[in-house]
């Protein structure tokens, strides 16, 4: 008796399932050509990490190759490579984060004391175009500013009486190319999420401000900071996961892939390409992705339930 | 009071002019190092500020036009295609998941999400893609590894989301099926995001260089991106070209940079033109990811 209910219970809860399956059927039919794109292009490839354990052989396939424990993980923190890799993408990353966040906002602050619209647009347009030329493009800048014999930087300083420096072959200046490189590129782009978290503000808080005598400064640290908190941590833990990851384009391009520049500029997505594509090692390269993965995966979480403790409201999930 | 607040206009704006000049500058230095003929450049080099306006570069360009009219013709096909395809897949799956009424949305999502938080990397899609879909050397290596991208999926869902939910489930009363309602409602009301990640998805496929780098081999596909790699990485390959074609008094650099600039211009002038979408639509609710 009561397993026949339970068998019945079963069947009515089984019923229901295929009946809100069949309602939405149709919604369901316009995700699907997308839930299809997903599988193939971003879960299937997943699988590739178990190379990391194996010793790839092209013949042999994904599956058919032999499997070698953590050889490739010894191989790879064995090498001084992995230190170098690592260090230079993390610290890369935190400036790109604190300058580029720090930059934006002002910027975004700066250009929301404009009152006039035209002046708005132009200044945000201008701004914005370094986003959307492609790394290979700042590939050619860079030639045009550090050819030794023709570039500008050396006629600049030749025309000031001094001697021309071999850029490509001094590790000192790198650093600071790459990341103001990146800050060209990125502020102005960012700046606009800013600028539209600014405008979304009620306007009445800023009455209520001006009516307990606020002066700009304060406004600025006690409404409007505070206000964009949930744009400014979205940014942050998007900027937090993507820490073990190297903008492959900018760090190939921009020191136009110069062996003699590794120590500061290589990361770990150049590396797995280096790797992969010209030492043919896929082993070692799917061991570097594997670490990546899961290390940007753990940063992720732990700032998103940093940020839940601290507020709750500006937490992504 | 008042001249206080005129003064400190007066500084922000130049601070912004400044500002827009020093982004300006690697333009100006691709552009007018490409106006510069072979005995120009060899006495000033590349340059910032333009010391004489010659085409010569240009002509020698459009003088035999094969190849940069061909690579042009590869990436507007790959853009054009590319972003159509793209934007049908993203806006169709962004409604669904915007529907609050949809019980499988948070699964949805999340199964979207997650291929941000973690994926193959790129030896993951090159072997899948390479050795086993076998697209190598074609024009859907190009085009299908990214028509799909997670964060413009939520900024069009957010979109959706603005719509209000009474007019769909008017539209349904009435007997409208759901893909009428897409078709006829949602696409209308969400243009602004549409029209922004249309845009996003048209920079993402111009200036896309990374799929030609590892899916193009024979040089089938000679998109734009493509040809100025290979220049950046071949010092001497124009200058080869050029003696085929025996006329050689253009400079080689001031040639490279010429074909960088008919690269950039086109889309430099598409973007200052849409550029006002690009504010509205990024900034409704792409707060919340």
């Amino acid at each position: 008796m009561k397993k026949e209910k339970k068998e019945n219970g079963f069947r009515t809860e089984w019923k229901k399932r295929r009946k809100t399956f069949i309602k939405n059927g149709e919604l369901s039919l316009l995700a699907l050509p997308t839930i299809i794109w997903v599988v193939i292009f971003s879960y299937i490839p997943m699988f590739s990490i178990i190379l990391a354990f194996k010793d790839y052989n092209s013949m042999k396939g994904v599956f058919g190759s032999e499997w070698n424990g953590l050889d490739n993980f010894k191989f790879l923190f064995s090498s001084n490579d992995a230190a170098i890799i690592i260090r230079n993408t993390v610290l890369y990353n935190l400036a790109f984060v604190i300058l580029a966040t720090a930059i934006s906002i002002i910027i975004a602050l700066l250009l929301e004391t404009i009152t006039k619209k035209f002046f708005i647009k132009l200044y945000q347009t201008v701004l914005m175009l370094p986003h959307f030329v492609s790394w290979v493009v700042v590939g050619f800048v860079m030639m045009g500013l550090f050819n030794y014999e023709n570039g500008v930087a050396n006629n600049l300083i030749s025309a000031l009486g001094g001697d021309k420096a071999m850029w490509y072959s001094t590790t000192k200046p790198w650093p600071y190319i790459i990341t103001s490189s990146y800050l060209w590129k990125q502020v102005g782009y960012q700046a606009l999420f800013y600028y539209g978290a600014i405008l979304a503000i009620d306007d009445s808080l800023y009455e209520a401000g001006k009516i307990d005598g606020a002066n700009k400064i304060q406004e600025i640290f006690y409404i409007t900071l505070p206000m964009m908190r949930t744009t400014i941590c979205t940014l942050l833990i998007v900027s937090i996961g993507s820490m073990m990851r190297g903008d492959f384009g900018l760090f190939y391009y921009v020191p136009n892939n110069m062996g003699s520049l590794y120590q500061v500029t290589d990361v770990i997505d150049t590396y797995i390409y280096r790797m992969m594509r010209v030492v043919g090692n896929v082993g070692v390269s799917s061991a570097v992705t594997l670490f990546q993965s899961v290390v940007g995966f753990i940063l992720v979480l732990v700032s998103n339930a940093v940020i839940k403790k601290l507020d709750s409201d500006s937490a992504m999930f | 009071m008042f001249k206080s607040v005129k003064i400190s206009s007066i500084v922000i704006n130049m601070i912004f002019i400044l500002l827009c000049l020093v982004v300006l500058i690697p333009f100006m230095i691709i552009v007018f190092s490409s106006l510069e003929s072979k005995t120009g450049f060899l006495k000033h080099g590349y340059v910032i500020f333009p010391k004489e306006i010659d085409f010569s570069a240009y002509m020698h360009v459009f003088r035999n036009p094969h190849r940069i009219l061909s690579s042009y013709g590869t990436t507007i096909a790959v853009t054009a295609i590319g972003t159509a395809i793209s934007m049908v897949l993203m806006t169709t799956f962004a409604y669904v998941i915007s529907r609050k009424d949809y019980p499988y949305k948070n699964f949805l999502s999340f199964f979207l999400y997650f291929t941000m938080l973690f994926s193959g990397g790129m030896i993951g899609s090159y072997i899948w893609i390479a050795k086993y879909l076998r697209l190598t050397n074609t024009i859907w290596a190009l085009i299908l590894p990214m028509l799909v991208s997670p964060f413009n999926v939520f900024v069009l869902r957010n979109s959706c989301k603005e719509i209000p939910f009474s007019l769909i489930e008017s539209a349904k009363i009435e007997g409208a099926s759901e893909t009428w309602v897409f078709i006829k409602i949602i696409v209308p009301l969400a243009k602004t995001g549409i029209a922004t990640v249309a845009l996003l998805q048209i920079f993402a496929y111009w200036n896309s260089w990374f799929q030609s780098m590892l899916y193009i081999n024979d040089g089938s596909y000679i998109t734009l991106q493509y040809y100025l790699m290979e220049m950046l990485s071949n010092v001497k390959y124009e200058l080869e070209n050029a003696r085929n074609s025996a006329t050689i008094s253009v400079s080689e650099e001031a040639l490279r940079m010429a074909l960088c600039t008919l690269a950039i211009v086109p889309m430099l002038f598409v973007f200052s033109f849409l550029q006002k979408y690009f504010v509205k639509g990024l900034t409704v609710g792409s707060v919340k990811g």
